[in-house]
């Protein structure tokens, strides 16, 4: 009978215990191939969430937040700055491209963004389309892959916005502020609002209950200074009379851009019936000519009064030191998860090799050599920890691509589940040498006993 | 087959063998008797080589096992000895005829090997339980596996430690004497250590402890001159 052989018959012959042990190990190496792709996910994401887009200039404020919510959609947007700007920044000579974006409405939940169909040439290159074209004209949409299946868009399908406020409320209950809708986001507005928003993006589509909240929009509205009311109830209608129209869909880019609506960067305009002194735009994201041109256009437009200007890569990597602050702080937790897991693994093979004492007495008096009898004592440590690392791996990639698109709609995050994160073959070489050492020991004590010793034990 | 020449044996301060020279025949059956304590089963370990004297030489079918290295003896061991039991200690994972095919040393094509399994299972009438588990079998049933483990391989010598010491009469007499058979059939020189003298009986030779441990010797004549 073969080592193989007779480790596995021992194995099936305490298959509780083995059991347990093979659990132990496969959901600490789960968890920990969870967590692998995750972090790898979110700075795969992270680092090339913005393209060739350098420079981002918006309101004033966070500079993580401006990028965040411009790239990722993540967050409330910070404000709005002036058309007139991004027309100036477009005639620089440091700007190689740069698109405006105006963004705050959406559709069941899925944002709504105006930005002129060229940049998905100048970021996506020579991608095509999964089916139709980009958007051209007023109310034409292009819309992103995740959005297009979570939603069942198709070509030729039209919808209505819903608009998007940011409002609070103080302790009355009565709105206090508001801003102007191409720079408002649903669902990060506070408490009361926040609700508000929320219902509002889960009933789009359905007229008469966004009706009730749009009273409350209405309302916000009125509140604004300098002429909101005038458009406050013309909002309402705007949204609800405005046409979307799907044009094309986006084949999967493995970014935020698979979230989205994108339609011309005027539907705000037309929502909102903007004459031309009104017009604003929530962003500017800019391909510079040259590092340089990156550096002179920001002091530029951060010389301007209420608008910043935010390196990309910069924003990103402080969003990246977060997370790794935050997997540090989870690698701390898993280490003390592998701590138990190594603990269950130790008992659990001193427990067997325990059980086992007579028989390695026995294998040393019929005469099998120290290699047979440590290669079926530490063999049986190894074989589980190699059954609990495969199956955690496995069960890892599986959980993986069973919450990856819900991760990805809610959160943003794009798990890779088929495919091995950097560090996880590293991970299971890892098990395997703690399955090892876990058994060496307790091996290794039996075996030096005198056999006549563990006859009598 | 068996040489013993001025063998000594202590645990710390105690000697426990004291055997100036002792000699055993090829295909001789002995049983070996005396009370406890006297050294049967340290000498039997020391036969079969898992045990070492401190001095003296200890030659069986030729080879000089007081002088082996350890893996030297794991080698004679699985080659020269054949160990029974009195617990019989069958691997518990294994069925009783896996617990033969793990020990038997890997000689000869697997169909030879598992026809020889089966000629020894229907020689000592288990050929119907060579599939259950040693927990199945009765202890009269355990202990012909750990026979047939034991023999199988035909080791020129035959080591047994009280094999019937946990049976009961009947079944030890009968278990005795197909050990007895057995060791015969094959030529194989077979030492029991036995407390049952009407068992012993059956043995063609039998060698009382006090007829060649020395110490044991000395310490009687102490005792009868306190």
């Amino acid at each position: 009978m073969s080592v193989l052989g007779y480790i596995v018959r021992n194995i099936k012959h305490r298959a509780l215990l083995s059991l347990l042990t093979v659990m132990a190990v496969t959901v600490t190496v789960a968890i920990f191939s969870l967590l692998l792709m995750s972090k790898e996910s979110i700075e795969h994401g992270a680092q090339k969430g913005y393209g060739p887009f350098e420079l981002v200039i918006g309101a004033e404020g966070s500079e993580t937040q401006l990028v965040l919510n411009t790239f990722y959609r993540m967050g409330a947007p910070l404000g709005n700055i002036s058309y007139e700007l991004l027309q100036q920044v477009e005639g620089s000579e440091h700007v190689d491209q740069a698109f405006g974006i105006t963004s705050g409405d959406q559709y069941d939940g899925y944002p709504i963004v105006g930005l002129e169909a060229a940049y998905f040439g100048s970021r996506y290159e020579d991608r095509v389309l999964d089916s139709g074209r980009l958007h051209q004209t007023t109310g034409e949409v292009t819309v992103g892959f995740t959005a297009a299946q979570e939603l069942g868009l198709k070509i030729g399908d039209q919808f209505t916005g819903a608009h998007g406020a940011v409002v609070g409320f103080d302790e009355e209950g009565h709105t206090t502020e508001e801003e102007y809708s191409s720079g408002e986001e649903y669902g990060s507005g506070q408490a009361q609002g926040e609700v508000h928003s929320a219902e509002a993006a889960e009933h789009g589509q359905h007229t008469e209950e966004l009706h009730v909240d749009s009273e409350h929009i209405e309302e916000t509205h009125s509140d604004t200074s300098d002429g909101a009311e005038h458009h406050g109830a013309g909002n309402h209608d705007a949204h609800h009379s405005f046409i979307y129209t799907v044009v094309g869909i986006l084949p999967k880019l493995n970014s935020s851009d698979d979230r989205a609506l994108f339609t011309t960067m005027d539907y705000a305009w037309a929502v909102h019936d903007s004459d031309e002194a009104e017009r604003e735009v929530t962003t500017i994201i800019v391909k510079p000519s040259s590092l340089l041109g990156l550096q002179m256009l920001k002091q530029q437009m951060d010389a301007h009064s209420g608008v910043q200007a935010a390196y990309s890569s910069k924003a990103i990597a402080d969003v990246l030191n977060m997370v790794d602050s935050g997997s540090q702080l989870m690698m701390i937790m898993m280490a003390i998860c592998t701590l138990l897991a190594a603990t269950s693994l130790v008992l659990s093979l001193a427990a067997a090799i325990q059980e086992r004492k007579r028989d390695v007495g026995l294998m040393r008096l019929v005469g099998k050599t120290k290699r047979y009898i440590l290669l079926v004592t530490i063999g049986e440590g190894v074989l589980l920890t190699i059954i609990g690392a495969l199956l955690g791996v496995v069960a890892g990639h599986i959980a993986g691509a069973i919450i990856s698109k819900q991760l990805f709609v809610y959160a943003g995050i794009q798990l890779q589940p088929w495919s091995m994160a950097e560090y996880e073959l590293l991970m299971i070489l890892g098990a395997l040498v703690l399955g090892s050492l876990a058994s060496l020991g307790p091996a290794m004590k039996v075996y030096r006993t005198d056999p006549i010793t563990l006859f009598r034990q | 087959m068996i040489t013993i020449q001025q063998l000594k044996k202590s645990y710390g301060q105690q000697t426990i063998l004291d055997i100036p020279n002792w000699t055993v025949e090829q295909g001789d059956q002995v049983a070996l008797l005396g009370p406890s304590g006297c050294g049967k089963s340290t000498l039997l370990h020391i036969l079969g080589g898992v045990l070492t004297a401190e001095e003296g030489n200890v030659i069986v079918a030729d080879q000089l096992i007081s002088k082996m290295s350890e893996a030297a003896r794991d080698h004679y061991r699985s080659q020269f000895i054949g160990y029974v039991f009195q617990d019989f200690y069958l691997l518990p994972s294994l069925t009783a005829k896996e617990n033969i095919e793990w020990a038997l040393p890997n000689q000869g094509s697997a169909l030879q090997r598992r026809q020889l399994i089966e000629q020894w299972f229907e020689r000592v009438g288990l050929s119907d339980q060579m599939n259950r588990y040693p927990s199945q079998l009765s202890r009269g049933q355990q202990q012909r596996v750990a026979m047939i483990r034991a023999l199988i391989h035909t080791p020129p010598l035959v080591i047994a430690d009280e094999p019937t010491g946990s049976l009961d009469w009947e079944t030890a007499s009968h278990i005795m004497q197909l050990l007895l058979e057995l060791s015969k059939e094959k030529g194989m020189t077979l030492v029991t250590v036995t407390h049952d003298l009407h068992l012993a009986e059956l043995y063609p030779t039998t060698v009382h402890m006090t007829e060649i441990n020395e110490m044991l010797k000395r310490t009687a004549e102490k005792g009868v001159m306190v």
